[in-house]
């Protein structure tokens, strides 16, 4: 059974449409790169996989359940699907240890020296475990956006939702934050991720959906969609970003 | 005619005390009114903003000597009776609660959405949001303007000299009545004012420099 289920969903603001029939299944465990230029649409559809944005039509389904824009029941979706942005959005008047303690505290999952303990494990599997009481802003943004990944893993969420999670980083922090990425789909992690890194989707990703014009214009393998593609708008996009 | 005397002096810090109770009054309540207009009114439902738009626009427009002029002299007539610190300190409070409710409505919006999304990404409720995520941010970015009115309020309370509260402003008419040194004794009145008020104004300016 796949775990997310997206039906001819479409999104418009206003008259203004900006995602066209997207009809994608993505298993349990699997890794799935969007790529494509700015104002494809990815970013909204990542977004409306955790209800961020709301769908104008078709129908999506997250864990069997149809998505549902009732306050409860977007809260209960963001226990199982949680997101990281690219703005990193750390709260800069916590320290990095309540940053990622909040989740499991709010939810009710952990009382408050468990939820600590949690917030130090996850911390520690994104290599920062010598920054617990630091403030976000005495980190470098890579380190922040590692904290920000720590956060949303403290959810103990089904999917991990990634919005260009490099694309504010200098170029010599992205490694850092691609190698946690890239043992977390090791782990086997559901992640759908929104990413400008085609190396790194091609090598971390099972499947890689390129969107065109609000759709998804192209879907497959991985590998052989970046050294095969098939489609002339994949091929333009792929030599201009090489 | 009397000499100005340790008498006089007495009489003038009972009043700076009283000065100091309806600040701190003023401070509580309209503190937990300007909260909640503050929030109220950043509300998306037009119902929901409009009555704090309303006490916003009330009480930033109507002078505040007004405003206790009613409370004092208006309650009074209906047969019950106020008391002047009861009075004084409603009507403050409510002053109060306009202009830190615009103050902090102010932070509210000054924090980015970004926030926002991030707290209810993780799951949080409205009041979670607000709670955790978001008040100590705004109520942080907030504290100069804050205590720079809370300088002002410290002088608003003068105006209740007017219905015949004896606190600072009122203690020093009352002693130069006798006395008729105005020089010295409003001197002092002037100097106690700022004995409370200095302090807060350094205060504010060293928070306009903390780093959130």
């Amino acid at each position: 059974m796949s775990l997310i289920e997206l039906n001819a969903v479409t999104k418009s603001y206003g008259s203004h449409q900006v995602i066209y029939d997207a009809t994608l299944s993505i298993a349990a465990g699997e890794v799935i790169a969007l790529i494509g230029k700015s104002g494809s649409g990815k970013s909204t559809l990542l977004r409306c996989l955790n209800g961020l944005e709301q769908i104008s039509g078709g129908s999506l389904r997250i864990a069997g359940t149809p998505i549902s824009y009732e306050k409860a029941k977007l809260r209960a979706l963001r226990r199982k699907v949680a997101i990281v942005f690219q703005g990193y959005n750390l709260f800069p008047h916590l320290t990095v240890e309540d940053n990622v303690a909040l989740a499991p505290r709010v939810t009710g999952k952990a009382s408050g020296t468990e939820a600590l303990k949690l917030a130090h494990r996850y911390l520690e599997r994104v290599g920062l475990a010598d920054k617990f009481r630091a403030h976000p802003r005495d980190l470098s943004g890579g380190q922040q956006q590692r904290v920000a990944i720590a956060r949303a893993l403290a959810v103990q969420p089904e999917i991990l939702l990634l919005d260009e999670v490099t694309a504010a980083l200098d170029p010599e922090l992205v490694g850092e934050v691609l190698t946690v990425l890239g043992e977390l789909a090791e782990q086997g992690l559901t992640m759908v991720l929104v990413t400008h890194e085609i190396a790194f989707a091609r090598r971390a990703a099972n499947r890689i959906a390129f969107m065109h014009q609000g759709r998804l214009h192209e879907v497959g393998p991985a590998e052989a969609t970046i050294s095969q593609p098939r489609t002339a708008e994949l091929q333009k996009f792929l030599s201009a970003v090489r | 005619m009397r000499e100005f005397s340790q008498n006089h002096m007495i009489l003038i810090l009972q009043g700076l005390g009283w000065t100091m109770a309806l600040t701190l009054a003023a401070m509580i309540f309209g503190g937990i009114l300007g909260l909640l207009v503050a929030v109220l009114r950043s509300s998306p439902n037009r119902w929901v903003s409009l009555p704090s738009a309303v006490l916003i626009r009330l009480f930033q427009g109507i002078p505040l000597v007004v405003v206790i002029f009613m409370i004092y002299f208006g309650i009074a007539r209906t047969g019950y009776n106020v008391s002047p610190f009861v009075a004084c300190a409603v009507g403050l409070s409510l002053f109060a609660a306009a202009f830190l409710g615009e103050i902090w409505r102010g932070a509210l919006l000054a924090i980015p959405r970004a926030q926002w999304e991030s707290a209810d990404s993780l799951g949080m409720t409205s009041f979670q949001m607000l709670r955790i995520a978001i008040l100590p941010q705004a109520l942080r970015l907030s504290a100069p303007a804050t205590v720079g009115f809370l300088v002002q309020l410290v002088k608003a309370t003068s105006v209740c000299s007017m219905v015949g509260f004896v606190e600072l402003m009122r203690a020093g008419q009352m002693v130069n009545g006798t006395t008729f040194d105005s020089f010295r004794v409003f001197g002092i009145v002037a100097a106690l004012y700022l004995l409370i008020n200095l302090p807060m104004s350094f205060a504010a300016k060293r928070l306009e420099k903390l780093k959130l």
